[in-house]
């Protein structure tokens, strides 16, 4: 099994696992769907993983590889890029997604349609991350799109309708953009490789480089609406919120983090793109305070758990535009990308061990307003929940995203800060992780015991042994990630730094003073909670709009990003 | 506060028609490169004289399996949220085209003057559409081309006076389309094992037979093409008796 | 030359505004199909100014157009053609379930009930 057919494998298995599915719907009957399921779900995901284990000492000794597709002559082929950022994305896709799988409840509607287009998907994120070419990052990103468009429309609620619709219109018009963007690169390149385009750019003047820097600005704005940056995040509420849990899950978890790390290969194309990472890292700050100040505002528990992601999202692009500012062929900038994909990690595991967990919890309750939801673990002790495991699993969420111990988004979120410093963004993201804290408090009212007796809802046993094995997989994930933290933080700083892990001092554990700086946080965001039911408090929030966002706003948005980005790369 | 959204709008369309303007309008000639590659290697390599299929069939395959992909979503994303629509009304079966035997005589849409010409031209335009889909290596045609033309010619069978063909039958086409669809992943995959990597031409080194790979991508890309376009519009005119 | 790109962008920008001004969600979908039809034209008119003889190889055949931005659009367009069914398809769905066809009225009474 030489490399060139194992680092595929991830691309083509799971399409091979969708088409099987296919047949199997329309030849077999019904009953033996979920054995057919099971098989795809080892053929697709497990053995992509396996896959992952044995390239792990490519990996480790930093080889990179570049094949073109099919082996043919390389200025039309398509390029793949393999190299450890690839295989670290893979990775994360690969560990949020294997326990998302794993969630089924008895009675979900289209679950033979969620599992052909969920492998669908898994294909286009890998594919996604190892792609070397504009007009194949084009059709990956499509076909990421479609996919999700059609799973968030899967859950049959109106809300969810409106919400796809929404942002479809928006990524498919950003697509055209991005198409246009292609345009204007092929005219002066005469390729569509990155490598090819990357060889000509310095010999590019005057109006063509006016013009390849503005086709680099629709691309790469066009790839970061689906990593829902402010300006460009008012769809992400709206999907987030109303699609059905497991998508939820997905989408926050792993689709808003591919594109933003696949761009990085992008950034090199064009001369001053490491002008980009200064605004991004503002665009950074600003996202995560704006996310939390509307998750404050918001009584409806998805909703505030999708606006919690637009902040939690503003963490990694922070660390990541300070990564492209440094230049990611650099000491600093490796250890910086390397703290943003770590991060994105710890987010992309507790984010959707929330969303399941609320997820869960509010259906067994069949209630999502937080002012009304409480007694969660009777209402599942009646749904045959022997242990409150829905309880407990959000609890070590919880945990994580206020990055307290033992989970591992303590040390996740405090060396992303320390290593941050001196970048105004650093203060907005501290006054954020202050904020979050007193956000979850709000969210943990789904678990106090209830006053009234709960009327069961009429629900036969619907905890699966393989949602409590998604909740036990994703806790171990957490606590584990705690306890070998050091080795994991050295063993991506060593995929990802050209020089070697032995150059870089990574001393970012004083556990004593990061310990004490937590306690600090809790104390004043529970002192903050206290304060926040307050005639004070109410007035400060109403400033917070409580609509969502409208049609025209997000093109607003769209525009302006634009235009400030433009701005930003010719002065 | 209306005015504030129509100066949202305004400011949005200036700004970014800015930017794309530069991008459109600028003076630049076209690189010749590409164009002079494939003019003298298309026919070595793929063993096509259609220069374009020899682009998205053989040199850029993974894109038309990447387009493959977002039309087998797409169609089964639609299907999804339209089946649900529930009962139709008297008026809305009123307009539908496809319908079983026994509510034909009373539909007012259907005349004898469209059943008629319709179920004589759907055969020819199925040959048609064949001969677009088998043909795309030396002529303008190929996969896409000729499965949509297929699809229309089952949409003109549906409309016609034939009751029992299997042709129109959406769990014969679902089946068809299932089959394609593995087909065509399978045909991606075999290049892994015959040496040339994901996606490759399993029969290059015999350039003889080489362009038999592309009329066999040809050939199952029409099927697939075709049949789930095909259910799709049946199941829009109304003709969803089994879903 | 510059005259046909002028007149792709008035065509460009009639749609952008279509989709981000009108308030029929189906003319909005119109505006979608505007802006893909104009980006499918630019890529093919540009391409064709370094040839006139269509991209097939035969003996007569000297300078041919360049059959890359052909191909290209191919896969464009049939994108373009999904994703307009599937919008209309929700289209349907969302005038169903609120008797409207206007974004904002929409807008309003989904926000309503949570």
């Amino acid at each position: 099994m030489s490399i060139d057919t194992l680092f595929l494998t991830p691309v083509y298995l799971p399409l091979f696992c969708a088409a099987f599915l296919m047949a199997a719907k329309v030849f077999f009957p019904e009953r033996t769907m979920l054995f057919f399921q099971g098989v795809a779900g080892v053929v697709g995901l497990l053995l992509p993983l396996a896959a992952l284990f044995l390239l792990n000492p490519f990996v480790m000794s930093q080889q990179n590889m570049e094949t073109v597709i099919g082996a043919w002559e390389t200025s039309i082929g398509i390029h793949y890029h393999f190299d450890g950022l690839s295989y670290l994305l893979i990775a994360l896709h690969l560990a949020v997604s294997i326990p998302i799988y794993l969630y089924r409840k008895k009675g979900q509607r289209h679950s033979d349609t969620f599992a052909i287009v969920f492998f669908i998907q898994c294909s286009s994120v890998a594919a996604t991350s190892l792609t070397a070419d504009l007009f194949n990052l084009f059709v990956c990103l499509e076909v990421m799109g479609i996919t999700s468009y059609v799973l968030i429309a899967s859950s049959d609620k109106e809300q969810s309708i409106l919400a796809s619709y929404n942002y479809l219109m928006f990524s498919a018009t950003a697509m055209v953009f991005f198409l246009i963007g292609v345009f204007g690169l092929y005219r002066i390149t005469g390729s569509l490789s990155y490598e090819a385009i990357a060889s000509v750019k310095n010999s590019l003047v005057g109006s063509e480089l006016l013009v390849a820097q503005f086709s680099l600005v629709l691309i790469v704005i066009s790839t970061l609406l689906r990593s829902a940056i402010v300006p460009l995040s008012g769809w992400l509420v709206g999907a987030h919120s109303t699609a059905p849990h497991p998508v939820s899950a997905l989408l926050s978890g792993v689709l808003i983090k591919v594109p933003l790390f696949a761009l990085v290969r992008l950034l090199l194309l064009v001369v001053g793109s490491y002008r980009i990472g200064s605004v991004l890292a503002f665009a950074g700050g600003l996202s995560a305070i704006v996310g939390i100040l509307f998750a404050l505002r918001e009584n409806h528990a998805k909703r505030l758990l999708a606006y919690s992601s637009v902040s939690q999202i503003g963490y990694v692009v922070t660390a990541y535009a300070l990564a492209v500012k440094e230049g990611i062929g650099t000491e600093r900038g490796a250890l910086l990308l390397s703290l943003a994909l770590l991060y994105a990690f710890c987010h992309a595991v507790a984010k959707a061990l929330l969303f399941l967990t609320v997820g869960t919890a509010t259906d067994a309750l069949n209630t999502k307003d937080l002012a009304l939801a409480r007694g969660a673990n009777q209402a599942l002790k009646a749904q045959g929940e022997k242990i409150p495991l829905t309880c407990i699993s959000f609890f070590i969420a919880f945990l994580s995203l206020a990055a307290l111990p033992p989970t591992i988004g303590y040390f996740g979120k405090s060396a992303l800060l320390s290593v941050t410093k001196g970048h105004i963004a650093n203060q907005m993201l501290t006054i954020t992780s202050v904020l979050t804290v007193v956000a979850y408090l709000k969210l943990c009212a789904i678990f106090f015991p209830s006053k009234e007796k709960i009327k069961t809802v009429a629900q036969e046993k619907s905890i699966g042994f393989s949602l409590r094995c998604a909740f036990y997989i994703f806790d171990f994930l957490l606590i584990a990630g705690f306890f070998f933290y050091k080795h994991l933080q050295n063993w991506v700083i060593q995929i990802l730094s050209p020089l070697g892990s032995s150059q870089i001092q990574v001393s970012l554990f004083a556990p004593y003073s990061d310990f004490t700086k937590s306690l600090v946080t809790i104390i004043i965001a529970i002192v903050v909670y206290r304060l926040y039911h307050t005639a004070l408090a109410h007035k400060l929030l109403s400033f917070v709009p409580n609509k969502g966002r409208t049609f025209s706003d997000l093109f607003f948005g769209y525009g302006l990003a634009i235009a400030i980005m433009a701005f930003q790369l010719i002065r | 506060m209306k005015y504030i959204n129509t100066a949202k709008q305004i400011i949005a369309i200036l700004l970014v028609c800015l930017v794309v303007g530069v991008v459109i309008i600028s003076e630049h000639s076209w690189p010749e490169g590409a164009r002079d590659y494939l003019f003298a290697h298309a026919f070595e390599d793929t063993g096509a004289t259609n220069t374009v299929s020899a682009i998205y069939l053989g040199y850029r395959a993974m894109d038309t399996l990447g387009e493959t992909l977002v039309l087998l979503v797409a169609i089964t994303g639609t299907m999804a949220i339209l089946v649900n629509l529930g009962k139709d009304t008297i008026e809305e079966e009123a307009v539908h085209f496809c319908l079983p035997p026994e509510k034909r005589a009373k539909n007012a849409l259907r005349t004898h003057l469209l059943e008629v010409v319709s179920s004589k031209l759907g055969p020819i335009v199925l040959l048609f559409g064949f001969y677009v889909m088998l043909y795309g290596h030396i002529s303008p045609g190929g996969g896409f081309q000729g499965g949509v033309i297929v699809a229309s010619s089952i949409v003109f069978l549906a409309l016609g006076t034939e009751t029992k063909s299997k042709l129109t039958n959406t769990v014969v086409l679902s089946r068809i389309e299932a089959i394609a669809f593995l087909a065509l992943v399978l045909a991606s995959i075999s290049g892994v094992f015959f040496e040339t990597g994901f996606f490759g031409n399993p029969i290059k080194p015999e350039t003889d037979l080489s362009a038999n790979f592309i009329i066999l991508l040809n050939i199952i890309i029409g099927l697939k093409v075709g049949t789930s376009i095909a259910t799709m519009c049946i199941a829009m005119m109304g003709g969803r008796h089994d879903l | 030359m510059i005259f046909e790109r002028i007149l792709i962008f008035a065509l460009f920008i009639a749609g952008f505004a279509a989709i981000v001004g009108i308030k029929n969600i189906i003319k909005k979908v119109f505006g979608l199909n505007l802006i893909n039809a104009a980006t499918v034209l630019l890529f093919i008119l540009e391409g064709s100014r370094i040839g006139d003889q269509a991209p097939i190889l035969a003996d007569s055949v000297e300078s041919m157009v360049d059959p890359v931005p052909q191909a290209l659009m191919l896969t464009a367009i049939v994108i373009g053609v999904c994703v307009t069914a599937l919008s209309l398809a929700l289209a349907v769905r969302l005038y169903k379930a609120t008797g409207s066809l206007d974004i904002e009225v929409i807008t309003k009474r989904l926000q309503g009930e949570h």
